[in-house]
Protein backbone atom coordinates (compact mmCIF):
# COMPACT_ATOMS: atom_id res chain seq x y z
CA UNK A 1 0.00 0.00 0.00
CA UNK A 2 1.25 3.36 -0.47
CA UNK A 3 2.04 5.92 2.35
CA UNK A 4 -0.97 7.02 3.94
CA UNK A 5 -0.08 10.77 3.26
CA UNK A 6 -0.50 10.35 -0.44
CA UNK A 7 -3.66 10.27 0.15
CA UNK A 8 -3.52 13.75 1.49
CA UNK A 9 -1.55 15.04 -1.06
CA UNK A 10 -3.80 13.91 -3.83
CA UNK A 11 -6.94 15.87 -1.79
CA UNK A 12 -4.83 18.89 -1.92
CA UNK A 13 -3.34 18.70 -5.13
CA UNK A 14 -7.24 18.28 -5.87
CA UNK A 15 -7.98 21.95 -4.27
CA UNK A 16 -5.17 23.72 -5.51
CA UNK A 17 -6.55 22.86 -9.09
CA UNK A 18 -9.97 23.75 -8.54
CA UNK A 19 -8.98 26.76 -7.02
CA UNK A 20 -7.48 28.07 -9.79
CA UNK A 21 -9.79 27.19 -12.12
CA UNK A 22 -12.51 28.77 -10.07
CA UNK A 23 -10.70 31.90 -9.18
CA UNK A 24 -10.91 32.23 -12.99
CA UNK A 25 -14.35 31.88 -13.52
CA UNK A 26 -14.08 28.38 -15.12
CA UNK A 27 -17.06 26.21 -14.62
CA UNK A 28 -16.56 22.47 -13.54
CA UNK A 29 -17.96 20.00 -15.78
CA UNK A 30 -19.06 16.40 -16.22
CA UNK A 31 -18.84 14.32 -19.19
CA UNK A 32 -19.29 10.60 -19.98
CA UNK A 33 -16.71 7.74 -19.60
CA UNK A 34 -19.07 5.40 -21.08
CA UNK A 35 -18.60 6.23 -24.46
CA UNK A 36 -19.45 5.51 -28.16
CA UNK A 37 -16.39 7.31 -29.89
CA UNK A 38 -13.67 6.88 -28.09
CA UNK A 39 -11.25 9.32 -30.26
CA UNK A 40 -9.26 7.59 -33.47
CA UNK A 41 -5.52 8.39 -32.63
CA UNK A 42 -3.89 5.31 -34.17
CA UNK A 43 -1.59 4.92 -30.91
CA UNK A 44 -4.44 5.23 -28.29
CA UNK A 45 -6.13 2.39 -28.00
CA UNK A 46 -9.56 2.24 -25.93
CA UNK A 47 -10.73 -0.47 -23.63
CA UNK A 48 -13.60 -2.13 -24.72
CA UNK A 49 -17.15 -2.07 -22.40
CA UNK A 50 -19.59 -4.06 -23.53
CA UNK A 51 -20.74 -4.28 -27.29
CA UNK A 52 -21.27 -0.61 -28.46
CA UNK A 53 -19.43 1.19 -25.91
CA UNK A 54 -15.85 1.90 -24.52
CA UNK A 55 -13.91 3.65 -21.51
CA UNK A 56 -13.07 7.11 -22.39
CA UNK A 57 -9.55 8.02 -23.53
CA UNK A 58 -9.99 11.68 -22.91
CA UNK A 59 -13.19 14.01 -21.98
CA UNK A 60 -11.73 15.93 -25.58
CA UNK A 61 -14.70 15.15 -27.77
CA UNK A 62 -17.27 15.81 -25.23
CA UNK A 63 -15.63 18.81 -23.56
CA UNK A 64 -15.63 20.53 -27.20
CA UNK A 65 -19.47 19.99 -27.54
CA UNK A 66 -19.96 21.84 -24.50
CA UNK A 67 -18.13 24.45 -25.79
CA UNK A 68 -20.39 23.99 -28.96
CA UNK A 69 -23.17 24.61 -26.47
CA UNK A 70 -22.16 28.23 -25.75
CA UNK A 71 -19.51 27.16 -22.40
CA UNK A 72 -16.32 29.99 -22.32
CA UNK A 73 -14.71 28.11 -20.05
CA UNK A 74 -14.87 24.57 -18.57
CA UNK A 75 -12.53 22.13 -16.80
CA UNK A 76 -12.72 18.92 -15.52
CA UNK A 77 -10.78 16.24 -13.58
CA UNK A 78 -12.08 12.74 -14.24
CA UNK A 79 -10.33 9.30 -15.08
CA UNK A 80 -9.67 8.12 -18.62
CA UNK A 81 -8.01 4.68 -19.42
CA UNK A 82 -5.75 3.40 -22.10
CA UNK A 83 -5.45 0.12 -22.80
CA UNK A 84 -2.08 -1.91 -22.73
CA UNK A 85 -0.09 0.96 -21.01
CA UNK A 86 1.79 0.31 -17.63
CA UNK A 87 4.98 1.23 -16.72
CA UNK A 88 6.96 3.68 -14.75
CA UNK A 89 4.75 6.95 -16.19
CA UNK A 90 1.46 4.91 -17.15
CA UNK A 91 -1.21 3.20 -15.54
CA UNK A 92 -4.48 2.04 -17.74
CA UNK A 93 -6.83 3.94 -15.71
CA UNK A 94 -5.34 7.43 -14.83
CA UNK A 95 -6.06 11.02 -13.41
CA UNK A 96 -6.71 13.56 -16.21
CA UNK A 97 -7.14 17.05 -16.10
CA UNK A 98 -8.86 19.14 -18.95
CA UNK A 99 -9.23 22.69 -19.68
CA UNK A 100 -10.63 24.35 -22.52
CA UNK A 101 -11.29 28.66 -22.84
CA UNK A 102 -12.96 30.46 -25.43
CA UNK A 103 -11.24 33.19 -27.57
CA UNK A 104 -7.19 32.40 -26.82
CA UNK A 105 -5.02 30.30 -28.54
CA UNK A 106 -1.82 27.77 -27.63
CA UNK A 107 0.77 31.17 -26.67
CA UNK A 108 -2.32 32.04 -24.35
CA UNK A 109 -2.77 28.41 -22.98
CA UNK A 110 1.25 27.94 -22.68
CA UNK A 111 0.98 30.84 -20.23
CA UNK A 112 -1.75 29.83 -18.50
CA UNK A 113 -0.70 26.42 -17.72
CA UNK A 114 2.56 27.56 -16.19
CA UNK A 115 0.82 30.27 -13.99
CA UNK A 116 -2.00 26.70 -13.24
CA UNK A 117 1.78 24.88 -12.39
CA UNK A 118 3.04 27.93 -10.46
CA UNK A 119 0.32 28.03 -8.20
CA UNK A 120 -0.20 24.45 -7.85
CA UNK A 121 3.52 23.95 -6.86
CA UNK A 122 3.46 26.98 -4.35
CA UNK A 123 0.47 25.60 -2.68
CA UNK A 124 1.94 22.03 -2.47
CA UNK A 125 5.11 23.43 -1.21
CA UNK A 126 3.78 25.14 1.68
CA UNK A 127 2.05 22.14 2.51
CA UNK A 128 4.44 20.02 2.44
CA UNK A 129 7.21 23.07 4.48
CA UNK A 130 9.42 23.00 1.60
CA UNK A 131 10.91 25.33 -1.64
CA UNK A 132 8.21 25.60 -4.55
CA UNK A 133 9.74 23.68 -7.36
CA UNK A 134 9.58 25.69 -10.29
CA UNK A 135 9.95 29.60 -11.34
CA UNK A 136 8.59 31.46 -13.97
CA UNK A 137 9.04 32.16 -17.00
CA UNK A 138 9.15 28.05 -18.18
CA UNK A 139 11.61 27.64 -20.91
CA UNK A 140 10.07 27.34 -24.83
CA UNK A 141 11.91 25.20 -27.36
CA UNK A 142 10.46 24.68 -30.66
CA UNK A 143 10.17 21.04 -31.52
CA UNK A 144 12.40 22.15 -35.07
CA UNK A 145 14.92 23.86 -32.78
CA UNK A 146 14.83 21.06 -30.20
CA UNK A 147 15.37 18.22 -33.66
CA UNK A 148 18.40 20.51 -34.90
CA UNK A 149 20.19 20.41 -31.90
CA UNK A 150 19.86 17.28 -30.53
CA UNK A 151 19.45 14.88 -33.29
CA UNK A 152 20.43 16.78 -36.50
CA UNK A 153 17.20 17.05 -38.18
CA UNK A 154 14.25 18.98 -38.74
CA UNK A 155 11.13 17.46 -38.63
CA UNK A 156 8.82 19.63 -40.24
CA UNK A 157 11.20 19.90 -43.44
CA UNK A 158 11.83 15.81 -43.73
CA UNK A 159 9.06 14.20 -42.00
CA UNK A 160 9.82 10.78 -40.55
CA UNK A 161 7.30 9.60 -38.06
CA UNK A 162 9.40 6.24 -36.97
CA UNK A 163 12.49 8.40 -36.62
CA UNK A 164 10.77 10.99 -35.19
CA UNK A 165 9.34 9.18 -31.69
CA UNK A 166 12.73 6.87 -31.47
CA UNK A 167 15.11 10.41 -31.48
CA UNK A 168 12.40 12.04 -29.27
CA UNK A 169 12.93 9.55 -26.39
CA UNK A 170 16.63 8.48 -27.38
CA UNK A 171 17.93 11.72 -28.02
CA UNK A 172 15.95 14.87 -27.60
CA UNK A 173 14.51 14.04 -24.10
CA UNK A 174 17.73 13.15 -22.69
CA UNK A 175 18.98 16.20 -23.73
CA UNK A 176 16.62 18.27 -21.94
CA UNK A 177 15.96 15.96 -19.14
CA UNK A 178 17.61 18.73 -17.04
CA UNK A 179 15.85 21.35 -17.64
CA UNK A 180 12.86 21.83 -14.74
CA UNK A 181 10.31 22.74 -17.01
CA UNK A 182 10.00 23.62 -20.52
CA UNK A 183 7.70 23.34 -23.31
CA UNK A 184 8.36 21.78 -26.24
CA UNK A 185 5.97 23.33 -29.07
CA UNK A 186 5.31 23.71 -32.43
CA UNK A 187 4.69 20.42 -34.02
CA UNK A 188 5.35 19.20 -37.35
CA UNK A 189 2.27 19.07 -39.23
CA UNK A 190 1.52 15.28 -39.32
CA UNK A 191 1.74 15.56 -35.19
CA UNK A 192 -1.19 17.90 -35.09
CA UNK A 193 -3.43 15.82 -33.30
CA UNK A 194 -6.42 17.50 -33.27
CA UNK A 195 -4.59 21.18 -33.47
CA UNK A 196 -5.06 23.82 -35.92
CA UNK A 197 -2.27 24.48 -38.19
CA UNK A 198 -0.13 27.97 -38.23
CA UNK A 199 -2.18 30.16 -40.71
CA UNK A 200 1.46 31.50 -41.00
CA UNK A 201 3.24 27.96 -41.96
CA UNK A 202 0.89 25.54 -42.82
CA UNK A 203 3.88 22.72 -41.68
CA UNK A 204 3.96 23.02 -37.69
CA UNK A 205 0.59 23.27 -36.07
CA UNK A 206 -0.15 25.05 -33.08
CA UNK A 207 0.37 22.52 -30.06
CA UNK A 208 2.52 22.55 -27.19
CA UNK A 209 4.10 20.01 -24.21
CA UNK A 210 5.08 20.95 -20.85
CA UNK A 211 7.61 18.94 -19.63
CA UNK A 212 8.35 19.17 -15.43
CA UNK A 213 11.48 17.20 -14.33
CA UNK A 214 12.03 15.58 -18.10
CA UNK A 215 8.69 14.34 -17.68
CA UNK A 216 5.78 14.86 -20.33
CA UNK A 217 3.50 16.38 -18.31
CA UNK A 218 0.46 18.41 -20.28
CA UNK A 219 -0.43 18.36 -24.35
CA UNK A 220 -2.62 21.29 -24.99
CA UNK A 221 -3.45 23.32 -28.36
CA UNK A 222 -5.34 26.18 -29.99
CA UNK A 223 -8.26 23.78 -31.59
CA UNK A 224 -8.74 22.46 -34.84
CA UNK A 225 -12.51 23.87 -35.63
CA UNK A 226 -12.32 23.41 -39.65
CA UNK A 227 -15.02 20.86 -39.82
CA UNK A 228 -13.96 19.74 -43.27
CA UNK A 229 -10.39 19.47 -41.88
CA UNK A 230 -11.12 17.75 -39.03
CA UNK A 231 -13.18 14.85 -40.90
CA UNK A 232 -10.33 14.45 -43.60
CA UNK A 233 -7.88 14.02 -40.32
CA UNK A 234 -10.13 11.71 -39.04
CA UNK A 235 -10.29 9.32 -42.07
CA UNK A 236 -6.71 9.55 -42.39
CA UNK A 237 -6.43 8.49 -38.64
CA UNK A 238 -9.23 5.62 -39.22
CA UNK A 239 -7.19 4.41 -42.32
CA UNK A 240 -4.03 3.85 -40.95
CA UNK A 241 -5.77 2.18 -37.73
CA UNK A 242 -6.67 -0.74 -40.18
CA UNK A 243 -3.32 -0.49 -41.76
CA UNK A 244 -2.11 -1.47 -38.40
CA UNK A 245 -4.75 -4.25 -37.50
CA UNK A 246 -6.58 -2.37 -35.34
CA UNK A 247 -9.36 -1.61 -34.46
CA UNK A 248 -11.36 1.12 -36.81
CA UNK A 249 -13.53 3.00 -33.79
CA UNK A 250 -16.54 4.52 -34.95
CA UNK A 251 -15.96 8.60 -35.91
CA UNK A 252 -18.09 11.09 -33.54
CA UNK A 253 -20.33 12.26 -35.98
CA UNK A 254 -22.06 14.52 -32.90
CA UNK A 255 -18.76 16.74 -32.52
CA UNK A 256 -18.16 16.71 -36.23
CA UNK A 257 -21.50 18.26 -36.76
CA UNK A 258 -20.76 20.78 -34.05
CA UNK A 259 -18.09 21.71 -36.35
CA UNK A 260 -20.52 21.61 -39.41
CA UNK A 261 -22.49 23.89 -38.06
CA UNK A 262 -19.71 26.39 -37.02
CA UNK A 263 -20.62 25.91 -33.27
CA UNK A 264 -16.72 25.76 -32.05
CA UNK A 265 -15.57 29.07 -31.61
CA UNK A 266 -11.86 29.61 -31.86
CA UNK A 267 -10.90 28.33 -28.77
CA UNK A 268 -7.46 26.05 -27.11
CA UNK A 269 -7.39 23.29 -24.21
CA UNK A 270 -4.93 20.83 -22.47
CA UNK A 271 -4.88 17.80 -20.87
CA UNK A 272 -2.63 17.49 -17.79
CA UNK A 273 -1.70 13.82 -16.28
CA UNK A 274 -2.66 14.76 -12.88
CA UNK A 275 -0.75 11.20 -11.14
CA UNK A 276 2.14 12.29 -12.87
CA UNK A 277 2.58 16.17 -11.53
CA UNK A 278 1.41 14.37 -8.19
CA UNK A 279 4.55 12.91 -8.90
CA UNK A 280 6.71 15.38 -9.52
CA UNK A 281 5.54 17.45 -6.69
CA UNK A 282 6.31 14.44 -4.23
CA UNK A 283 9.43 12.82 -5.89
CA UNK A 284 7.52 9.99 -6.17
CA UNK A 285 9.64 7.58 -9.00
CA UNK A 286 6.58 5.69 -9.61
CA UNK A 287 2.58 6.32 -11.00
CA UNK A 288 2.57 3.10 -8.94
CA UNK A 289 3.52 5.36 -5.69
CA UNK A 290 0.89 7.72 -5.72
CA UNK A 291 -2.31 5.44 -6.75
CA UNK A 292 -4.49 4.18 -4.06
CA UNK A 293 -4.71 1.26 -6.11
CA UNK A 294 -2.42 0.62 -9.36
CA UNK A 295 -3.43 -1.92 -11.59
CA UNK A 296 -1.78 -4.76 -10.20
CA UNK A 297 -3.44 -4.22 -6.50
CA UNK A 298 -7.05 -3.44 -8.37
CA UNK B 1 9.76 -15.45 -31.02
CA UNK B 2 8.83 -13.39 -27.99
CA UNK B 3 7.11 -9.96 -28.65
CA UNK B 4 8.02 -6.82 -27.09
CA UNK B 5 4.57 -7.18 -24.50
CA UNK B 6 6.74 -10.75 -23.42
CA UNK B 7 9.74 -8.37 -22.23
CA UNK B 8 10.23 -9.26 -18.20
CA UNK B 9 13.32 -9.00 -16.03
CA UNK B 10 15.56 -12.07 -16.42
CA UNK B 11 13.48 -13.07 -19.85
CA UNK B 12 16.64 -14.66 -22.05
CA UNK B 13 17.17 -13.37 -25.66
CA UNK B 14 19.90 -14.12 -28.51
CA UNK B 15 21.19 -11.42 -30.28
CA UNK B 16 23.37 -11.84 -33.15
CA UNK B 17 23.68 -15.54 -31.90
CA UNK B 18 24.75 -14.08 -28.39
CA UNK B 19 22.55 -14.31 -25.42
CA UNK B 20 21.69 -11.72 -23.25
CA UNK B 21 19.48 -11.72 -20.19
CA UNK B 22 17.37 -8.60 -19.46
CA UNK B 23 17.82 -6.95 -16.33
CA UNK B 24 15.57 -3.94 -16.29
CA UNK B 25 12.93 -2.47 -18.40
CA UNK B 26 10.77 0.46 -18.99
CA UNK B 27 7.89 1.07 -20.94
CA UNK B 28 7.76 4.27 -22.93
CA UNK B 29 5.10 6.05 -24.89
CA UNK B 30 5.59 9.55 -25.98
CA UNK B 31 2.34 11.56 -26.22
CA UNK B 32 0.48 10.88 -29.77
CA UNK B 33 3.27 7.99 -30.53
CA UNK B 34 3.93 4.83 -30.54
CA UNK B 35 5.09 2.46 -28.02
CA UNK B 36 8.20 1.52 -26.94
CA UNK B 37 10.25 -0.81 -24.48
CA UNK B 38 13.34 0.18 -23.41
CA UNK B 39 15.61 -2.35 -22.37
CA UNK B 40 19.20 -3.03 -20.68
CA UNK B 41 20.48 -6.36 -21.77
CA UNK B 42 23.74 -8.28 -20.62
CA UNK B 43 25.65 -10.85 -22.09
CA UNK B 44 25.67 -13.72 -20.47
CA UNK B 45 28.93 -14.79 -21.74
CA UNK B 46 31.04 -11.24 -21.50
CA UNK B 47 28.60 -9.43 -18.82
CA UNK B 48 29.05 -6.58 -21.09
CA UNK B 49 25.49 -4.40 -20.84
CA UNK B 50 23.93 -3.16 -23.49
CA UNK B 51 20.77 -0.78 -23.77
CA UNK B 52 18.23 -1.36 -26.66
CA UNK B 53 14.90 0.05 -27.66
CA UNK B 54 12.26 -1.98 -29.20
CA UNK B 55 9.14 -0.61 -30.65
CA UNK B 56 5.92 -2.43 -30.22
CA UNK B 57 5.20 -5.41 -33.16
CA UNK B 58 9.07 -6.15 -33.43
CA UNK B 59 10.15 -9.45 -32.19
CA UNK B 60 13.03 -10.92 -30.41
CA UNK B 61 14.38 -14.03 -30.66
CA UNK B 62 14.26 -16.60 -27.70
CA UNK B 63 18.04 -17.52 -26.18
CA UNK B 64 18.20 -21.61 -26.36
CA UNK B 65 19.22 -22.73 -23.56
CA UNK B 66 19.81 -25.91 -22.26
CA UNK B 67 20.33 -26.75 -18.27
CA UNK B 68 22.38 -29.85 -16.45
CA UNK B 69 23.00 -31.47 -13.64
CA UNK B 70 26.52 -31.64 -12.83
CA UNK B 71 29.16 -32.60 -9.79
CA UNK B 72 32.05 -30.23 -9.60
CA UNK B 73 35.02 -32.73 -9.60
CA UNK B 74 38.26 -30.04 -9.40
CA UNK B 75 39.98 -26.83 -10.53
CA UNK B 76 43.27 -26.85 -12.30
CA UNK B 77 45.37 -24.40 -13.85
CA UNK B 78 42.55 -22.24 -14.13
CA UNK B 79 39.80 -24.83 -15.50
CA UNK B 80 36.77 -26.14 -14.07
CA UNK B 81 35.84 -29.59 -14.34
CA UNK B 82 32.90 -30.94 -13.99
CA UNK B 83 30.98 -34.55 -14.56
CA UNK B 84 27.35 -34.82 -16.37
CA UNK B 85 25.80 -36.78 -13.47
CA UNK B 86 22.76 -38.22 -16.41
CA UNK B 87 25.19 -39.06 -18.76
CA UNK B 88 29.03 -38.94 -17.04
CA UNK B 89 30.78 -36.82 -19.64
CA UNK B 90 33.07 -34.45 -18.66
CA UNK B 91 33.55 -30.90 -19.47
CA UNK B 92 35.52 -28.11 -18.59
CA UNK B 93 35.32 -24.48 -17.78
CA UNK B 94 37.05 -21.04 -18.04
CA UNK B 95 37.21 -19.26 -14.68
CA UNK B 96 35.61 -16.20 -16.30
CA UNK B 97 32.72 -18.76 -17.45
CA UNK B 98 32.41 -19.48 -13.74
CA UNK B 99 32.41 -15.88 -11.89
CA UNK B 100 31.53 -15.43 -8.68
CA UNK B 101 30.45 -18.99 -8.27
CA UNK B 102 34.13 -19.98 -7.80
CA UNK B 103 33.97 -18.72 -4.19
CA UNK B 104 31.94 -21.77 -3.49
CA UNK B 105 32.76 -24.82 -5.48
CA UNK B 106 33.87 -27.23 -3.51
CA UNK B 107 34.76 -31.22 -4.62
CA UNK B 108 31.73 -33.07 -5.77
CA UNK B 109 29.32 -29.90 -5.12
CA UNK B 110 26.56 -30.86 -7.19
CA UNK B 111 25.12 -27.79 -9.56
CA UNK B 112 23.63 -26.97 -12.51
CA UNK B 113 25.03 -25.72 -15.50
CA UNK B 114 23.67 -23.51 -18.57
CA UNK B 115 24.37 -24.31 -21.90
CA UNK B 116 23.84 -22.20 -24.89
CA UNK B 117 24.38 -23.27 -28.55
CA UNK B 118 25.91 -26.86 -26.68
CA UNK B 119 28.54 -24.18 -24.68
CA UNK B 120 28.55 -23.81 -20.56
CA UNK B 121 27.98 -20.40 -19.43
CA UNK B 122 26.88 -19.85 -16.33
CA UNK B 123 26.52 -22.16 -13.37
CA UNK B 124 23.41 -22.01 -10.84
CA UNK B 125 24.61 -23.08 -7.26
CA UNK B 126 22.16 -24.56 -4.77
CA UNK B 127 21.29 -21.61 -1.95
CA UNK B 128 23.02 -22.99 0.36
CA UNK B 129 26.54 -24.52 0.69
CA UNK B 130 29.26 -25.69 3.56
CA UNK B 131 32.31 -24.37 3.55
CA UNK B 132 35.44 -24.85 5.78
CA UNK B 133 36.75 -22.10 7.76
CA UNK B 134 40.99 -22.53 7.16
CA UNK B 135 42.06 -18.46 8.56
CA UNK B 136 40.44 -16.30 10.95
CA UNK B 137 41.42 -14.50 14.23
CA UNK B 138 40.55 -16.63 17.21
CA UNK B 139 37.75 -14.83 19.00
CA UNK B 140 37.64 -12.88 21.68
CA UNK B 141 35.89 -14.70 24.76
CA UNK B 142 32.95 -13.51 26.70
CA UNK B 143 32.98 -10.62 24.23
CA UNK B 144 29.12 -11.29 23.10
CA UNK B 145 27.88 -7.38 23.92
CA UNK B 146 28.98 -6.40 20.52
CA UNK B 147 27.53 -8.73 18.41
CA UNK B 148 30.34 -8.07 15.72
CA UNK B 149 31.47 -9.89 12.94
CA UNK B 150 35.12 -10.59 11.59
CA UNK B 151 36.38 -11.65 8.30
CA UNK B 152 37.49 -15.38 7.01
CA UNK B 153 38.61 -17.46 4.47
CA UNK B 154 37.00 -20.64 3.67
CA UNK B 155 38.65 -23.79 1.90
CA UNK B 156 37.47 -22.36 -1.81
CA UNK B 157 39.39 -18.80 -0.74
CA UNK B 158 35.54 -17.30 -0.26
CA UNK B 159 36.02 -14.27 2.30
CA UNK B 160 33.36 -14.46 4.41
CA UNK B 161 32.13 -12.48 7.65
CA UNK B 162 31.18 -14.44 10.46
CA UNK B 163 30.48 -14.26 14.12
CA UNK B 164 33.37 -13.98 16.57
CA UNK B 165 32.42 -17.43 17.85
CA UNK B 166 33.83 -18.99 14.63
CA UNK B 167 36.43 -20.55 14.77
CA UNK B 168 39.46 -22.23 12.48
CA UNK B 169 38.18 -25.31 11.24
CA UNK B 170 34.39 -24.70 11.50
CA UNK B 171 32.41 -25.69 8.88
CA UNK B 172 29.35 -22.89 8.02
CA UNK B 173 26.84 -22.52 5.96
CA UNK B 174 26.64 -19.81 3.64
CA UNK B 175 23.75 -18.33 1.31
CA UNK B 176 25.27 -18.04 -2.41
CA UNK B 177 23.00 -15.68 -3.09
CA UNK B 178 23.92 -13.36 -0.60
CA UNK B 179 27.56 -14.58 0.22
CA UNK B 180 26.54 -14.59 3.75
CA UNK B 181 26.70 -16.53 6.76
CA UNK B 182 23.90 -18.33 7.50
CA UNK B 183 24.47 -20.68 10.36
CA UNK B 184 27.18 -22.94 11.68
CA UNK B 185 26.75 -26.31 10.00
CA UNK B 186 25.05 -29.54 11.99
CA UNK B 187 27.37 -32.06 12.94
Amino acid sequence: MIQPEMHYFRHHLGRAIRGFFDQRGYVEVFTPVLVRCPGIDPHIDAIAAGESFYLATSPELHMKRLLGCGLKKIYQLTHAFRSDEIGKYHNCEFSILEWYETGINYQDLMELTENLIQTVDRQMAEYLSRKPLFSLPFARISVDEAFEQHAGWCPSREWDEERFFLDLIEQVEPALQDMPAFFLYDFPAPMASLARLKPQDPKLSERFELYLKGVEIVNGFSELTCAREQRERFERDRARRIAMNKEPYPLDQHFLSVLEKGLLPDCAGAALGVDRLLMTLTGAEQISQVMAFPLPQV
Amino acid sequence: MYEVSDIRKNLKIQIDGEPYIVVDFQFVKPGKGNAFTRTRLKNMITGNVLDRTYKSGEKLEPAQMEEHPMQFLYAQDGMYHFMNTENYEQIEMEESQVGEAKDYLIENLEVNVLFFNNRPIAINLPNFVELEVVETEPGFKGDTVTGGNKPAIMNTGARIQVPIFVNNGDRIVVDTRTGQYVERAKK
